[in-house]
């Protein structure tokens, strides 16, 4: 038992030293433990839906300090809109809560609806406690221990080194607890980031280019069947566009513009919608990539961000 | 509940204090047949029923069995307990497969009907203990033994739970007698039992889950044919992990029932050591063949009846070993692979003999070679995902088709896999049928020690790479 100890002890103190991080891995079994507690009745619930902007901007621990006689539950998933699960909590007779849903006007494109579809029906049909349990006591497992994060896995170490003749070094992501990304962008080339998440996004509408205005329309009142679901029983929602800056902003609204597509969403929709240009001062964040925020700009952003949205919470 | 799982240390941990606790020997009996349920009610609770249904069955059947002195009375519960278990196997087990094929064949007559896929849930475990509930019925109905006189005690050895999901499939008259003696705490036992565990879920976690799995996962999950090496390569692989999770989930079973007290039959005896068929089958899933064996092969007929009957009731058993594996054809045609070596060896037994000049050292070396060469060939049918896969794996493997596709290199992990898996072969065939209980109990205490801080270590170091276990799906 001491060898064991003494030798992940210096194994751990190793693995900081070279400045990585715990990090928690996301699978279909601990977001659905998220869930079943987002899910649960009560209406001092903040719920956030969205996808990578929401996960790296969003400061839980600011949320927490502002709504202390409420709980946060983040089940945002990187890389997939989130009107899926926006369907879920609406479907669920038990959620009064308060959900705020990170979107942009493609999130409504009809082949982008159900990109979390599969995580929800994971939840739905083939929810088990146990599973979700253990997952979650392996997620506190690898918050507070560096080696036990999946990346660092010894294939993974053995592969990189065999490829790059060193140790591999620390990402500039990594998850907490509460599902929230940390991005530090000092770890990383921001410029080359930049360019790929420019390059990514402008490939990305190039291949799927918005539907024509006549066939997005419709899409609205799609959400708002939803929103109006929870609203209706007592619960809040809040349609949040998280801003882009540089040329990404341009992209967007080059590809979707304001005017034309969340406007009119604003004007349509149950909910408030409400966009980053409307909120003082959020134009202001830098964000490295164009994309997401860096973490030390967590909190003053997530706390300017609540200034201005219509979110009432103890 | 899954072995390596951290829901299963908190288990264990309860289980273990209440089991040394100050209760009656009676009251921790009860505790262990609730932990039982819980852990089987962890992976579905609906499925509890199936259990506690077989579990009265085949109380109730071995009773009546035994009450009654009319050969036809005795027959007809038998009968009752043989088609309510198998017919449950069946349903449960080959249903999807049934109907699946029932659609090709119709489609293929012109008719067509729906069939949803894996529309019917496996109720894990049923496979094995199902075997066990028939088992004490036929050892009361043989005159073996008398029916049990404790239903506790009797519910306890069908719900076991170090044992239930994939066995080792355990004897009433090996299990039964256990429960008798109240169990007190025996610290050389007790470390003896944590160390099978660790060993076991290393095995699992690290040899089976984090070296073979991934290379052997590249290669049979793709739908392109892969060169010859990769092709060999993987099949060597997946022979090693199938042993590492097998073996390893044995041994959890068994350290976990040492640490409470209790003696499970070991399951595995240097399967990679054996130097024939019938002697790969005394070392290789060992309950599952003495239970083949006494229930089926003997039922059958066994070798009384003359040599082409032998012959048959050889083939018959392993090709339903097979079977028993699960509702895949690239399954059944392994156990048919196994009988066809059976009878083979059979039939060749004293007329092909190796030149006498060979020291015994190298015909031992040579047979085991051989009989590496053989398995291998009957875990790339085994772990094909249908038989078209089969057929071009080995057409490949043996040079009739080729491919430019290389799937596997010689990287690290490619590397490191060979090793691994020439360290498992150089210790089973060192080792040979010694048992690892013996050479952990005979070991030094700090060798010991740093080789079960080695399992520790690589077991967290392969943090992320575990799968459930193969025979889970049986």
């Amino acid at each position: 038992m001491l060898v064991t100890v003494f030798s992940l002890f210096f194994y751990e103190r190793e693995l900081r030293d070279r400045g990585f991080l715990p990090s928690v891995d996301l699978h279909e079994d601990l977001w659905s433990w998220h869930r079943m507690n987002a899910g649960r009745s009560g209406d001092d619930k903040l719920v956030l839906l969205g996808a990578s902007r929401l996960l790296l901007d969003t400061s839980m621990a600011e949320l927490k300090q502002r709504y202390p006689g409420s709980s946060v539950h983040m089940l945002g998933l990187n890389g997939k809109y989130p009107l899926s699960t926006l369907e879920s909590l609406a479907n669920d007779e038990d959620f009064t809560g308060t959900v705020v849903v990170s979107l942009n006007a493609q999130a409504l494109e009809p082949f982008y609806w159900d990109m979390q579809q599969d995580y929800v029906d994971h939840y739905e049909d083939q929810f088990s406690f146990y599973l979700s349990l253990d997952a979650w006591l392996k997620s506190i497992y690898q918050s507070r221990l560096v080696f036990a994060d999946s990346s660092l896995a010894w294939p993974k170490l053995v592969n990189y080194y065999d490829k790059n003749e060193r140790f591999m070094d620390p990402g500039y992501t990594t998850r907490a607890l509460d599902l929230s990304i940390r991005g530090d962008f000092e770890r990383v080339d921001a410029e080359r980031l930049s360019k790929h998440f420019y390059n990514e996004k402008l490939k990305d509408y190039q291949d799927n280019p918005p539907t024509k205005l006549e066939g997005w329309l419709p899409q609205i009142e799609k959400v708002n069947e939803m929103t109006r679901k929870i609203i209706d029983r007592g619960g809040h929602v809040v349609l949040l566009r998280l801003p882009t800056s540089n040329g990404h902003w341009e992209l967007d609204d080059e590809y979707y513009p304001k005017e034309t597509y969340w406007d009119r969403l604003a004007e349509r929709s149950y909910a408030p919608a409400v966009h980053f240009l409307d909120i003082d001062g959020l134009s202001d964040f830098d964000l490295p990539d164009t994309s997401h925020l860096d973490f030390r700009d967590r909190d003053r952003f997530t706390s300017t961000l609540f200034d201005g949205l219509p979110v009432e919470l103890k | 509940m899954l072995f390596n799982s951290i829901t299963f240390l908190f288990f264990l941990a309860i289980v273990l204090i209440l089991h040394y606790s100050p209760l009656s020997w009676s009251a921790k009996k009860t505790n262990l047949l609730i932990a039982s349920y819980l852990f089987y009610a962890a992976w579905n609770p609906y499925f509890v029923l199936l259990l506690l249904m077989s579990t009265l069955l085949d109380w109730k059947v071995a009773a009546r069995i035994y009450a009654s002195v009319n050969p036809r009375e005795r027959k007809f519960w038998l009968v009752i307990s043989l088609l309510v278990n198998l017919g449950a196997l069946a349903f449960f087990k080959y249903t999807n497969f049934l109907m699946a094929n029932l659609v090709v064949v119709a489609e293929t007559a012109g008719i067509s009907f729906a069939w949803q896929e894996n529309s019917i849930v496996l109720p894990m475990g049923i496979s094995f203990y199902t075997f066990q509930t028939i088992s004490y019925s036929m050892d009361v109905y043989r005159g073996k033994m008398k029916p049990w006189n404790s239903l506790k005690d009797y519910a306890l050895y069908v719900s076991f739970f170090p044992q239930l999901v994939a066995g080792p499939i355990v004897r009433s008259n090996e299990f039964l007698p256990q429960c008798v003696e109240p169990k007190v705490f025996d610290g050389k036992g007790f470390s003896v039992g944590l160390a099978l565990l660790l060993i076991g879920l290393m095995e699992k976690v690290f040899l089976a889950d984090s070296v073979f799995a991934p290379l052997v996962d590249s290669v049979f999950q793709t739908e392109q044919v892969p060169d010859a090496m990769s092709a060999w390569a993987a099949s060597y692989f997946f022979t090693m992990q199938i042993f590492c999770d097998f073996a390893g989930y044995s041994l959890c079973a068994i350290g976990t029932a040492k640490c409470l007290g209790f003696r499970l039959p070991f399951n595995f005896n240097s399967p990679m050591a054996a130097t024939g068929f019938s002697d790969y089958w005394t070392r290789w899933h060992i309950s599952l063949s003495t239970w083949l064996r006494d229930y089926l092969y003997f039922s059958l007929g066994g070798n009384r009846l003359g040599r082409s009957k032998t012959l048959r009731n050889l083939m018959l058993t392993m090709a339903l070993g097979g079977l028993w594996h699960g509702a895949k054809w690239p399954v059944i045609l392994w156990g048919i692979y196994h009988g066809v070596l059976l009878v083979s060896e059979r039939i060749v037994e004293g007329k092909i003999r190796l030149p006498v000049m060979l020291p015994e050292v190298l015909r031992i070396f040579l047979l085991r070679l051989m009989m590496m060469f053989f398995i291998v060939i009957s875990f790339t049918i085994f772990r094909s995902e249908s038989i078209g896969q089969v057929g071009s794996l080995l057409a490949v493997m043996f040079g009739f088709t080729d491919s430019e596709v290389t799937v596997l290199s010689w990287d690290m992990t490619f590397q490191i896999a060979i090793l691994a898996s020439l360290a498992l072969i150089a210790v089973q065939w060192i080792w040979n049928r010694k048992q690892i209980i013996k050479v952990i109990e005979n070991s030094n205490f700090l060798l010991r020690g740093l080789g079960l801080a080695a399992c520790v270590i690589l077991i967290v170091l392969s943090t992320g790479q575990s799968d459930g276990f193969i025979y889970f799906q049986f």
